[in-house]
């Protein structure tokens, strides 16, 4: 029973991890080789169009080879910000910058609708390179703040936003960005370590002998030499088993009782109205 | 850096730490105050620091940023018809950037209202006339019989 309600505390506590903290192993892991240099100027991309059409701008201007996701698996690890063989076909012209990009377009001031394309799919964006991923994340959170201004400037001033729809677009955009990103790190770590996690969590017994769940967590002195470490009770005395042994026998009880009092209502049930269906599990 | 990111722990030598895909979001809003024209308000999430402001406006936006003053806005909780409190609304950060080298900003006005261009005389009349003829090509397909006679 013990074992039972500790693998169920472990995986809602995983989901939970999953959940709140999805970035936390692809910015721990990426890191730019100390050669190149980190330019603000590059990351804007073909903004000759409306910027409206940033959800999907890229699907027709760029064909890919289809062998480049072998390759990619090894290049994760160190993003280079130069030109590859993907992003030679990006058209990069001079960026317009400033507090301007916090506002839509003029042309759209007043109108009844603004069109846009669709959100990227995990399958596209799976076929491009991280650094052309780089450049699309920023993209997508320039257009997001953008209207999320437009969405906060409409509602004081009590006016409909032309083309709200684009909001949650953009955020399953960035969804799925994330997700890819998370299954390449998830394969650099199983080549490294052999599992999906570089720093899985822990389960540890506690005084009681139940067991808890634990995070990873950094410390500066390591295991072997850390006493305040050795200093946690993460196991139980021998004595304690006795009781944990008439303790498991009250949850079998509890358990069975519950089992013969649903199978009592059913069978009464099915005595008072034969020709029911009750569902029974 | 990011918003559910938990910050590693600082060793003397450790290169500098770089984040690629940051999740914060900024709004940038219009001040209730009148505030002089080199100061800009952002609305962000509380766990942005000032230094966060500067780089993030500095390295995405590539606005010169002179100085960060922020302050944290506590939304109250309220009560429901049940009387258990909620909040309406998360708490957020307010940062207010002094912008740099003498740059001026105005919080543009009609953003959601269309400025019409003053038309002649001459556009108004063919417009009335192509409004007329639209409604005579109905008629003539209906062979003279008004819309709303008929099923």
């Amino acid at each position: 029973m013990a074992a039972s309600r500790a693998f169920r505390t472990f995986s809602v506590a995983k989901i939970f991890d999953c959940r709140f903290f999805p970035l936390t192993n692809i910015l721990s892991k990426c890191h730019i080789s100390e050669n190149t240099t980190f330019t603000p100027s590059r990351l804007q991309c073909s903004c000759t169009q409306s910027r409206c059409t940033a959800i999907n701008r890229w699907s027709s201007q760029s064909t890919l080879p289809l062998a480049v996701p072998q390759r990619l698996l090894f290049r994760h690890a160190t993003i280079v910000l130069g030109k590859t063989d993907q992003s030679k076909d990006f058209h990069t012209s001079c960026s317009r910058l400033g507090l301007e990009e916090f506002f839509d377009d003029p042309k759209t001031y007043g109108e009844p609708d603004v069109k846009s394309g669709r959100p990227w799919s995990a399958d596209e964006l799976r076929l491009k390179d991280n650094a052309t991923l780089h450049k699309l994340w920023y993209v997508l959170l320039k257009e997001s703040n953008m209207l999320l201004t437009m969405e906060a400037e409409a509602e004081r001033q009590d006016k409909r936003m032309p083309g709200s729809d684009r909001h949650s677009k953009v955020k399953r955009s960035m969804r799925n960005l994330q997700q890819v990103m998370q299954e390449r790190n998830e394969v650099l770590t199983e080549l490294r370590t052999g599992g999906p996690e570089e720093h899985p969590a822990k389960m540890v017994y506690t005084p009681f002998g139940y067991l808890r769940y634990i995070k990873p967590k950094e410390h500066y002195v390591p295991m072997y030499a850390n006493k305040t470490y050795h200093r946690k009770r993460y196991r139980y005395k021998p004595f304690v088993k006795k009781y944990l042994n008439l303790w498991m026998e009250k949850e079998n009880d509890k358990r069975r009782k519950e089992k013969r009092q649903r199978k009592n209502q059913i069978k009464k049930l099915k005595e008072r109205y034969p020709d029911a269906d009750v569902w029974q599990n | 850096m990011s918003r559910f990111l938990r910050y590693p722990l600082y060793v003397k030598g450790n290169p500098q730490r770089r984040v690629f895909f940051t999740d914060f979001f900024i709004k940038l809003l219009k001040s209730d105050k009148e505030r002089p024209p080199n100061v800009v308000t952002f609305e962000c999430p509380v766990t942005m620091t000032k230094f966060d402001v500067k780089n993030y406006l500095e390295r995405i936006y590539n606005v010169p940023v002179a100085r960060v003053n922020t302050h944290i806005i506590y939304v109250a909780f309220k009560r429901d018809h049940k009387n258990r409190r909620y909040k309406p609304k998360d708490d957020f950060k307010l940062a207010h950037v002094t912008l740099g080298e003498g740059q001026t900003f105005q919080f543009p006005e009609n953003l959601f209202t269309k400025t019409e261009e003053e038309k002649t005389d001459e556009e108004l009349i063919e417009e009335v006339k192509g409004r007329q003829k639209v409604r005579d090509d109905q008629l003539r397909k209906r062979s003279g019989v008004p819309s709303w006679f008929g099923v």
